[in-house]
């Protein structure tokens, strides 16, 4: 990735759109896959990510280089995507029903080989999906991005303790929900 | 060490590698003595790591960006009529405008909409850019003149106004 200068992002706050756009190319892919695995719809993905990039244009001039560039525009594509799923669970009627998504993550066993790594990467995103959004920002975070735990803390703005404890209760849901599946295909 | 803490540490800290020393000790060797905990932890690793470790990164299409850009863009020329907005307020409290003068701006405010949604759907450059931006400028004074306001003419359209729900939210 390239690094993005201060002056850049001045520039950028200014309304130098190709300055804009180096941000874009240096964090648009990182945004896209946390809001991906975070709403699990490519239609849905894609327009959070367009507000995102959005709304860091209109915030670029409140930065102020306290924290670096990258964990403040995960902080603002975090946030949209939590409540773009909490707005949609709450249309859903609450979550879709636990069967429901054992059924979409049956459906989505690689039966055909050739397919296997896109069925894959389905069943991971379905996977997902048993877990509340703020559970899912920290799986998210940590295990497709990579992030510490700290770094997950200053991004989601919540201490080292609900990180560590969002992340068991988000695991402990992921291996019971395994433990069902199995238990289903046999 | 008893089993439900050696879980927990696995769930967390001991497969996010941020064990060390003793703790780690203690917990290896606990491993090491049980059978149902190494159990445990060869389905966590199973289970919560290795799918998304293998996952695929993905690229967004783009289109994404070309969205964005088209935003920008009338970002920028909201931003440029907010500017003169705030001269032209000035001015405008100290020089009362008689009613055909008001009557002919909302005119040139009418065509120069046309002309905004005109141009907008053309690629862009340098001079064109800046003639858009009097272009913006002039839409501007006319929605004030209107008795509409420049936020209600830059947030209105596609956008349908979630922009203004998130600046709260930042806020
Ligand atoms: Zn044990």
């Amino acid at each position: 990735m390239r690094e993005i200068s201060e002056a850049t992002v001045r520039d950028a706050a200014q309304g130098s759109v190709e300055a804009f756009e180096a941000i874009y190319k240096a964090y648009g892919p990182y945004v896209y896959n946390v809001v991906y695995r975070m709403l699990h719809h490519a239609d849905d993905a894609q327009d959070v990510t367009q507000e995102v990039f959005v709304t860091v244009y209109r915030k670029l001039k409140t930065f102020g280089f306290r924290s670096s560039l990258k964990t403040w525009i995960y902080r603002i594509a975090t946030n949209l995507a939590i409540n773009h799923a909490k707005k949609r669970e709450r249309e859903q009627n609450r979550t879709v029903a636990l069967d429901e998504k054992m059924e979409s993550v049956l459906a989505s066993n690689p039966a055909d080989r050739a397919d296997v790594r896109h069925a894959q990467r389905e069943q991971v995103s379905a996977l997902l999906e048993v877990l509340n959004a703020d559970q899912r920002a920290c799986l998210v975070l940590r295990d497709f991005e990579g992030l510490s735990y700290e770094e997950i803390a200053q991004t989601l703005g919540i201490n080292l303790n609900t990180v560590r404890s969002r992340l068991k209760r988000g695991r402990e849901k992921l291996l019971a929900f395994s433990k069902e599946v199995i238990r289903h295909e046999m | 060490m008893k089993c439900r803490d050696v879980r927990e540490f696995i769930l967390t800290d001991y497969l996010d590698e941020r064990m060390s020393g003793d703790a780690q000790t203690a917990l290896e060797r606990h491993l090491a003595e049980c059978g149902g905990c190494r159990e445990f932890e060869a389905q966590a690793r199973q289970v919560v790591m290795e799918p998304f470790r293998q996952a695929d990164r993905l690229y967004p299409p783009d289109a994404v960006w070309e969205k964005i850009h088209a935003r920008i863009l009338e970002e920028n020329q909201a931003r440029a009529g907010s500017r003169l907005g705030a001269f032209w307020a000035g001015l405008s409290s100290r020089v009362p405008l008689p009613k055909p003068a008001l009557a002919a701006a909302a005119l040139v405010g009418v065509m120069a909409i046309a002309l905004t949604f005109t141009l907008h759907r053309l690629p862009m450059q340098g001079p064109e850019l800046a003639r858009l931006d009097i272009e913006a400028e002039a839409t501007y004074v006319a929605a004030l003149l209107d008795g509409t306001s420049a936020a209600s003419v830059s947030e209105s359209g596609e956008n349908g106004g979630f922009g203004t729900a998130i600046e709260e939210y930042f806020l």
